[in-house]
C-alpha cells in the first residue's frame, strides 16, 4: 500500500508557521532526551518571531493539545524564570491508562511528590510513608529500594547518597499530575 | 533382403532402447524417487513414441509389452506423487514468510511485544496513577493476608504440640495398664469394665485416651506384645 504523504495547509506566513513547528519538535526532541528546553530559548524565539512569549507558548500548547499532549513549565522554587524549563508531556487528564513507569516504581514516585514536592527529602520519610500504607517495615523497604533504582535510572529522582536526600527532577514535575489531585487519589484509594 | 536385415537392426535397435527404458526407470524406483528424472528416460519415450514400428513390436511381443506398460504404470505414479510432495512443500514455503507476518503482526497489535521507538513523549496519566495506588493498597492487603495466615498456622502448630504433649502424658499413664487397655479396646467393648470407664470419663479425655493409645499401639504397643 502506498503512503500518500499530505503536508498541512500552512498559512500565509510560511516561515513563521515553519519556525513554530521547529520549536514544537524541539521541545518534544529535548523531552525524549530526558531533558526539558530552557525557557530562555522559547523566549528569544519568541522575540526573533515578532510576538510575546505568552503568545507563542499558548500557541505551543494549543497544537499540543491538540494531539492528547501538554506543554509543561517546570520552575524549581530556588530557580529563576530564565532557569525554567519547557516539557512536553502526555496529558494526565486523558482517560487511558498511560504511564512510563511500572506502577509500583509510579505510586513510590507520587509519594514522594505528595510528601516532598520541590523540596530534597530524607529517605526514610517516604519508606515510613510507605509503611504505613502496606503495614510491613521490611516489605516498605524492599518496593522503595526496588522503586528508587529505577527512579534514579530514569533520571526521576536525584539521590544524595550520603546524606540520604532524595530529590525530585524537572522531568518527574513535569509528569506528575497535580499535588492536592494525588494527595485525593491517594486518601481516596488507600482510606 | 535388405529391407528385411534393416527391419531386425530397428527391431533390435527398439529392444536395447527398451531395455534401456526399463533400467533407468527400475533405478528412479529403487531410489524411491528421490532422485532426478533422468532425462534418458524422456529421450527414450519420446523416441519411442516416434516409432510406429515401437508400437507394433510391444504390441506383438507380448511380455515385453506388459513389463513395458506396468514398469510405466510404476513410474508415472511415482513421478505424480513426486510432483504432489514438491507442490505441497512449495505452497509450505509460499505460505511460511506469511505466517510469520501475521503472527509478528498479532504479537505487536495485541501488545505482546512491545515496540521501544527512539521518539517517547514521557508522562503519566491520572487512570495510571490510580492504578498503580490501588495495586500498593493490594500489597497492604496482601501482607495483612499472608500475617493473618502465618499467625494462624503458628497457633495451630501451638495446638497441636499441646495436643501431642497431651498425649504424651496420656501414653505414660498407658504403659502400666497396657495390657488390660488393649484387651478392653480390642474386644472387651461391652463389658462393664469398659461401659463403666466410657460413663466416668469424659469425651475430651476418652479421644485423648484412644489418641494415646493408637499412638502407643502404633510405636510401643508392639514391641510390648512382641516381649
Amino acid at each position: 500500500m502506498r503512503v500518500k504523504r499530505v503536508d498541512m495547509p500552512m498559512n500565509s506566513n510560511k516561515s513563521m508557521e515553519l519556525e513554530i513547528r521547529t520549536i514544537a519538535a524541539s521541545i518534544i526532541m529535548k523531552s525524549t532526551l530526558d531533558k526539558g528546553q530552557p525557557l530562555k530559548y522559547i523566549l528569544s524565539c519568541a522575540r526573533k518571531l515578532g510576538i510575546s512569549a505568552e503568545e507563542l507558548i499558548s500557541e505551543l500548547n494549543r497544537r499540543f493539545e491538540s494531539v492528547g499532549l501538554k506543554l509543561r513549565t517546570v520552575r524549581k522554587s530556588q530557580s529563576t524564570s530564565d532557569e525554567a524549563e519547557v516539557f512536553v508531556v502526555i496529558d494526565p487528564e486523558l482517560k487511558i491508562s498511560v504511564g512510563m513507569l511500572d506502577r509500583i516504581t509510579c505510586a513510590v514516585l507520587a509519594l514522594i511528590y505528595i510528601k516532598a514536592e520541590t523540596q530534597p527529602i530524607n529517605v526514610e520519610n517516604i519508606v515510613e510513608a510507605l509503611e504505613q500504607i502496606i503495614k510491613d517495615r521490611s516489605r516498605a523497604k524492599e518496593i522503595f529500594d526496588r522503586a528508587l533504582r529505577k527512579l534514579e535510572k530514569s533520571k526521576l529522582v536525584k539521590v544524595d547518597h550520603e546524606k540520604k536526600l532524595i530529590e525530585l527532577t524537572s522531568k518527574a514535575l513535569a509528569i506528575l499530575p497535580e499535588r492536592e489531585d494525588l494527595e485525593s487519589m491517594l486518601i481516596e484509594v488507600i482510606s | 533382403m535388405e529391407g528385411s536385415k534393416s527391419n531386425k537392426s530397428e527391431t533390435s535397435e527398439i529392444l536395447s532402447s527398451i531395455r534401456k527404458l526399463l533400467r533407468h526407470i527400475d533405478f528412479y524406483l529403487s531410489k524411491g524417487g528421490r532422485t532426478a528424472v533422468p532425462e534418458e528416460i524422456t529421450e527414450i519415450l519420446k523416441e519411442l513414441g516416434r516409432l510406429e514400428s515401437a508400437s507394433k513390436l510391444l504390441i506383438e511381443n507380448a511380455d515385453i509389452g506388459i513389463r513395458v506398460f506396468k514398469k510405466l504404470k510404476k513410474y508415472i505414479s511415482a513421478r505424480l506423487c513426486r510432483l504432489d510432495i514438491r507442490l505441497s512443500k512449495f505452497l509450505i514455503h509460499y505460505a511460511v514468510p506469511l505466517i510469520i507476518l501475521k503472527a509478528a503482526f498479532d504479537a505487536f497489535y495485541e501488545g505482546k511485544v512491545r515496540v521501544s521507538s527512539l521518539a517517547k513523549v514521557p508522562g503519566m496519566t491520572k487512570n495510571y496513577i490510580k492504578g498503580a495506588f490501588r495495586r500498593l493498597r493490594r500489597i497492604a492487603e496482601m501482607t495483612e493476608e499472608t500475617r493473618i495466615l502465618k499467625s494462624s498456622v503458628q497457633r495451630e502448630i501451638f495446638k497441636i504440640r499441646e495436643l501431642l504433649s497431651l498425649i504424651e502424658l496420656e501414653k505414660e499413664k498407658l504403659r502400666a495398664q497396657h495390657k488390660r487397655l488393649q484387651a478392653l479396646f480390642n474386644k472387651n467393648w461391652e463389658s462393664l469394665e469398659a461401659v463403666g470407664m466410657l460413663n466416668s470419663t469424659s469425651r475430651r479425655e476418652l479421644i485423648l485416651r484412644l489418641l494415646a493409645y493408637i499412638d502407643y499401639e502404633s510405636k510401643e504397643g508392639r514391641y510390648a506384645n512382641e516381649l
